[in-house]
């Protein structure tokens, strides 16, 4: 994978190792944990951004649905921790498939208004009382014709799953059998440690055939796809890997505040994934924790900042794209111009 | 029973709101066709339209001036400031430069103010004179310094610039206007005309009537006037339109002033019915897009006529089906158009795969 990212992957693997020894305070672990739930959504997006060149403004959507699967299975079925999970990314990855199939064959705005639309959809829904939804269901089918009464007995145990506004609580901590995850610092490893994980997933990505023409395709798409790369493939699998982390990162949000409400979905979750990529630098993965820790801490710093935070994101994120593109990690490499730096063109 | 009165009555709604998806359909179109350029920030034209239009009217009734000078005057005010806020948009975030321009220094003198307001609760004129102060120290910094990041942006890094001011011109609205709905009187009167069974508002009327006029204006202005002809030109090879003696700059600057213009013409016709608050925006410019994408990405006249398609499928989707729903329906109409008929009714497939980004 390089020698440049070898060293900083070991780096990196000291760091989370050590942190919570070093770093006690629950408060900054709760900090730096939602940190890490972001930057593992920001690494995922760091990937199609920088990589395929693709705008995706929903990955709030993909976050959602991680997370209501897992709450939903967990609270309403009693569905085990880590079948939430798979059945999350699995449903992520129908999604992504549906929605990127189409739009990744035209060019890069179609995917940007496409993710919009889905991350707006499934708030939507997730937001909506599932009474109205089963209503709905109701009215459709009496509608065509089917027995009201028993339409009505079938759906009513699925008239209250996802809360509606106020929210699904109660979700289980994560774990396998008897050994749970609870305390800051638990959290802290199994936040970090699936960080770390994608972590080198991504970058031996990077390194690898798949890598190389991702950076083709980004580069100009045309002159890859007469080079034989099979971009409308290759551009869906990158977005539905996309989807597939920011559903990790919805289970484990989902598991780690117990409560889940619609408003934590939304387009602003989606936009701010977004900034942090682009602050941290997205034609580089480590842009994305890195990008995902400054804007975590950041506000805490700055917590005056009140209901203006979407006014400071919309402002970084200008003063970002105008004068500095490649982001903080981008700017540090080419100050310090490492030789194995991945620019793509 | 649903009856046809009904089925008309939810056509009308749609039309209001279809009227407001068509101009926005059209400034889309129209700063996609000179810069390929998704505007993520053309929804919120419409939003300023409409609050800075009911701030203004208010102010003047306040002042004494009757409704049939107040209103008219407001509108020209209203659209006036928000065309010139997309010109402002235009010249700091998105044309290319290798320097800082006086509008970029402008744009730092406000913000440095608003956050000395803000954050450290200073007075007018100290907050006034640190902002000065400092930019004026900037330039003597920068003056010479050559920025390379916008020499020549990309259209990835320009349509996520666009996003950004979106963000920025929504906070800014937040900050200014609050999170409150605003009103406005319908500009005629109130009694509902009764028709086949169904009621249409007057006001509603007359929004159709004003933005098919704007449409129909835009449309003779890009084919019988010089400048507008100059526009296409742009539009169709930049390079050679360049050739030709045409300041290229100059015509996306217009573009960006026009799709403002439109707008915010939308936003103030239809804040009597449908309200507006500073959050409308970003709902408006993804079903705008709806209507560009279905009336085939470039083509304006398809956008406007999409728009109002879009406009009575979600009326009649609203009544027909789920009112609380009704923006998830139209937004997989939205969705529907893009997955299965990309170039639209009106546009080609060949041209959905081919330009920059």
């Amino acid at each position: 994978m390089g020698r440049g990212n070898f060293i900083t992957l070991v780096i990196f693997g000291i760091l989370v190792a050590v942190f919570p020894w070093i770093v006690t305070n629950p408060y900054y672990l709760r900090v730096i944990n939602f940190a890490g739930i972001f930057g593992i959504i920001c690494i995922g997006l760091s990937l199609l951004l920088g990589y395929a060149g693709q705008i995706s403004i929903g990955q709030a959507g993909f976050f959602a649905i991680g997370a209501y699967t897992s709450g939903i299975l967990t609270v309403h079925f009693g569905y085990p921790v880590w079948a939430g999970i798979l059945v999350g990314i699995a449903l992520n990855i129908l999604v992504a498939i549906v929605v990127g199939i189409p739009t990744l064959k035209l060019r890069g705005h179609y995917l940007a208004m496409a993710t919009l639309g889905i991350g707006e959809i499934i708030h939507i829904v997730a937001q909506a009382d599932t009474e109205d939804f089963t209503d709905l269901i109701q009215a459709i089918g009496e509608k065509l014709g089917y027995n009201s009464d028993k339409l009505y007995s079938a759906l009513e145990p699925y008239s209250a799953l996802t809360g509606g506004p106020s929210g699904l609580p109660g979700i289980p901590p994560l774990g396998i059998g008897p050994w749970e995850v609870t305390t800051p610092t638990e959290w802290f490893y199994a936040i970090w440690v699936v960080a770390f994980i994608f972590m080198v997933l991504s970058l031996n990505l990077i390194h690898s055939r798949i890598g190389r023409a991702l950076r083709a395709i980004h580069g100009n798409e045309e002159a890859a796809r007469a080079m034989g790369v099979n971009t409308p493939r290759l551009k869906v699998g990158v977005f539905v890997l996309s989807a597939v982390m920011a559903s990790v990162a919805g289970s484990l949000y989902a598991h780690y505040v117990s409560f889940i409400s619609p408003g934590t979905f939304s387009i602003h979750e989606s936009i701010l994934v977004l900034v942090m990529v682009a602050v941290g630098g997205m034609m580089n993965v480590w842009g994305a924790l890195v990008g995902a820790v400054i804007m975590s801490a950041l506000p805490e710093s700055l917590r005056f900042f009140h209901d203006y935070d979407i006014l400071m994101y919309g402002l970084v994120l200008l003063l970002i794209m105008m004068f500095m593109p490649d982001g903080i990690v981008g700017q540090i490499q080419k100050v310090f111009k490492f030789s194995n730096s991945e620019k793509a063109g | 029973m649903v009856s046809s009165s009904d089925i008309l009555q939810y056509i009308f709604s749609g039309i209001t709101v279809g009227s407001i998806y068509a101009m926005v359909g059209l400034g889309f179109t129209m700063v996609y066709n000179s810069t390929s350029i998704i505007n993520f920030a053309q929804g919120e034209f419409v939003m300023l339209g409409g609050l800075m239009g009911v701030t203004c009217a208010g102010a003047l009734s306040e002042a004494g001036m009757p409704a049939h000078f107040a209103i008219p005057l407001a509108f020209v005010l209203a659209v006036g400031a928000t065309t010139i806020v997309g010109m402002l948009m235009e010249k700091v975030a998105v044309e290319p430069t290798d320097h800082l321009t006086v509008f970029h220094y402008g744009g730092m003198a406000a913000i440095i103010y608003g956050l000395c307001r803000v954050l450290t609760d200073q007075s007018v004129p100290v907050a006034l004179a640190v902002a000065v102060i400092l930019t004026i120290g900037a330039y003597l910094l920068l003056k010479n310094k050559t920025i390379h990041s916008m020499k020549n942006p990309s259209v990835l890094q320009l349509i996520i610039i666009t996003i950004a001011m979106s963000i920025l011109l929504r906070g800014i609205a937040m900050f200014v206007f609050g999170k409150d709905a605003y009103f406005m009187k319908h500009f005629v009167t109130e009694d509902p005309i009764n028709i086949l069974g169904a009621t249409l508002l007057p006001q509603t009327l007359l929004v159709v009537v004003v933005i098919t006029l704007a449409a129909v204006l835009v449309g003779l202005f890009y084919a019988f006037t010089l400048t507008g002809k100059a526009m296409k030109a742009c539009a169709f090879n930049r390079d050679t339109a360049k050739l030709m003696g045409i300041n290229d700059r100059q015509m996306i600057l217009l573009s960006f002033a026009l799709a403002a213009l439109v707008g915010a013409i939308a936003g103030f016709m239809v804040t009597p019915i449908t309200l507006m608050d500073y959050d409308r925006g970003g709902m408006l410019a993804l079903k705008g897009f709806g209507a560009a994408v279905l009336g085939g990405l470039g083509n304006g006249f398809g956008a406007v006529l999409a728009g109002f398609i879009l406009g009575i499928i979600e009326g009649l989707g609203a009544g027909l089906i789920s009112s609380g729903y009704k923006d998830a329906i139209s937004l997989m109409v939205l969705l529907g158009v893009l997955f299965y008929k990309p170039s639209g009714l009106f546009g080609s497939t060949e041209a959905a795969k081919f330009k920059d980004f």
